[in-house]
């Protein structure tokens, strides 16, 4: 009994290490956890087998279990704007839409989008680590999409291109030239990486020309 | 938010000052020189497992669940950011068995605390059963009643008045050998572990979300 278990164990062990997908290596772990409650007991040793039932068995598949998910979707805070992510009834579209989708397509993730009212409450929680990533009307800071034109006007405000009005043209004081950009708490370097690609191949210009003219 | 991470290194420090003193008083403590087969025909307990990790061993029990201690600290320092929103489990048979795997786990947890000097068991093994059972609560009754119940019951303040209440009670311990303190240790030991098991368990799943 005990070398029959002996066996089994260091077999499965062997096996979750080569295992290629992780859920499967996490199950594999938990049937290692049993076999070794099982020689534990043949041991008379029932106390540490409770204890590893308990730990080994349940709670750190558990855990095992959302950390493996955890990370398998990007969060997206937006205020939606027209051409860098519109909003539809049919649902969203857009540069950065496209950009970030296919991001996560193509890196296993998946994306889910919350809506907001204005810019503060972005940055906010962007800053809380409520999202992961912020899209819309962010400029200057973060990673660089296409370039753009900031309007400083009499009143001391200040006016993205994408979101000037006529009577708002009229009172320009000052122009700066910067970039509109998603800035990224998590999967910073992926995404560079992932542009810089893009970029290359030519598609990124595809998808400006397709919704900048 | 700033003020309870420093509430925490405090208690970090307040834990290794601790270790350092109860180490320091440790030749004083070891005044007699008695084996471990003595302690263990002393007491007459039938788990000689647990007479040995809760009398002659005491030290390495202590300073393990120290240990956990700081690891607790650690996880919840980490965290510093708010929650993310999360959905619950919306399966009905499945929460439903969930609540009743939970009360009758807790149930069993109690007693593997209580009898923990006679049979298989004790502290440790039990805090984690009422742990398991914890989680399954979370599973069950959904994130805000989750909450609710750790906040009004102030489980990360009881952990560290529990781990206290565990150096004091091993202090007294040498000094005044009982065949009975073995039975309080394993319950401290058994209310201790099922705290951090929760402070545990609250900190990944909001931050993580439930599966």
């Amino acid at each position: 009994m005990r070398e029959i278990l002996g066996i089994g164990m260091v077999t499965i062990a062997l096996a979750t290490l080569f295992q290629k997908s992780v859920l499967r290596a996490v199950m594999l772990r938990l049937v290692l956890s049993i076999l070794a409650v099982a020689l534990y007991t043949v041991y008379m040793a029932p106390d540490v087998g409770l204890a590893e039932a308990m730990i080994g068995a349940l709670l750190m598949t558990y855990v095992y279990m959302l950390l493996i998910k955890s990370p398998r979707s990007i969060i997206v805070g937006v205020v939606p704007l027209k051409i860098l992510f519109e909003k539809h009834p049919w649902g969203f579209d857009g540069i950065e839409y496209v950009l970030l989708e296919r991001f996560a397509k193509s890196h296993g993730y998946s994306l889910e989008i919350i809506e907001y009212e204005n810019e503060s409450d972005l940055l906010e929680s962007l800053k809380n680590g409520e999202i992961d990533a912020a899209c819309g009307p962010v400029h200057t800071q973060g990673i660089q999409i296409i370039p753009t034109k900031i309007f400083v006007l009499e009143d001391g405000h200040e006016k993205d291109f994408l979101r000037m009005s006529e009577e708002d043209s009229k009172r320009i004081v000052n122009v700066k030239e910067t970039f509109y950009t998603i800035l990224m708490s998590e999967h910073v370097e992926e995404f560079q990486d992932f542009l810089e690609n893009l970029k290359r191949s030519g598609e990124f210009d595809e998808i400006i020309y397709k919704y900048a003219r | 938010m700033k003020s309870s991470i420093s509430t925490h290194v405090k208690f970090a420090a307040l834990i290794i000052t601790s270790a350092l003193v109860f180490s320091a008083v440790l030749p004083w403590l070891h005044t007699s020189d008695r084996t471990a087969l003595d302690i263990l025909k002393e007491t007459g307990y039938s788990n000689t497992t647990a007479t040995i990790y809760l009398k002659s061993r005491m030290l390495d029990t202590v300073f393990e669940v120290l240990v956990f201690s700081l690891v607790i600290i650690g996880l919840s320092t980490h965290h510093k950011s708010k929650g993310r929103y999360h959905e619950d489990i919306k399966d009905d048979v499945f929460t439903n068995i969930a609540k009743i795997a939970s009360f009758f786990l807790m149930i069993a947890s109690l007693y593997l605390a209580l009898t923990g000097h006679l049979f298989p068991g004790g502290g440790f093994t039990a805090g984690v059963t009422g742990g398991t059972a914890i989680l399954l609560m979370a599973i069950s009754s959904g994130f805000d009643k989750f909450e609710s119940n750790f906040k009004r019951l102030k489980v990360d303040v009881l952990e560290k008045i529990l781990i206290s209440a565990i150096i004091i009670s091993s202090l007294i311990e040498f000094r005044l050998p009982s065949q009975r303190f073995i039975i309080l240790q394993n319950v401290l030991i058994y209310f201790k572990v099922m705290a951090g098991t929760w402070i545990v368990l609250y900190n990944l799943i909001k931050y993580r979300g439930i599966v």
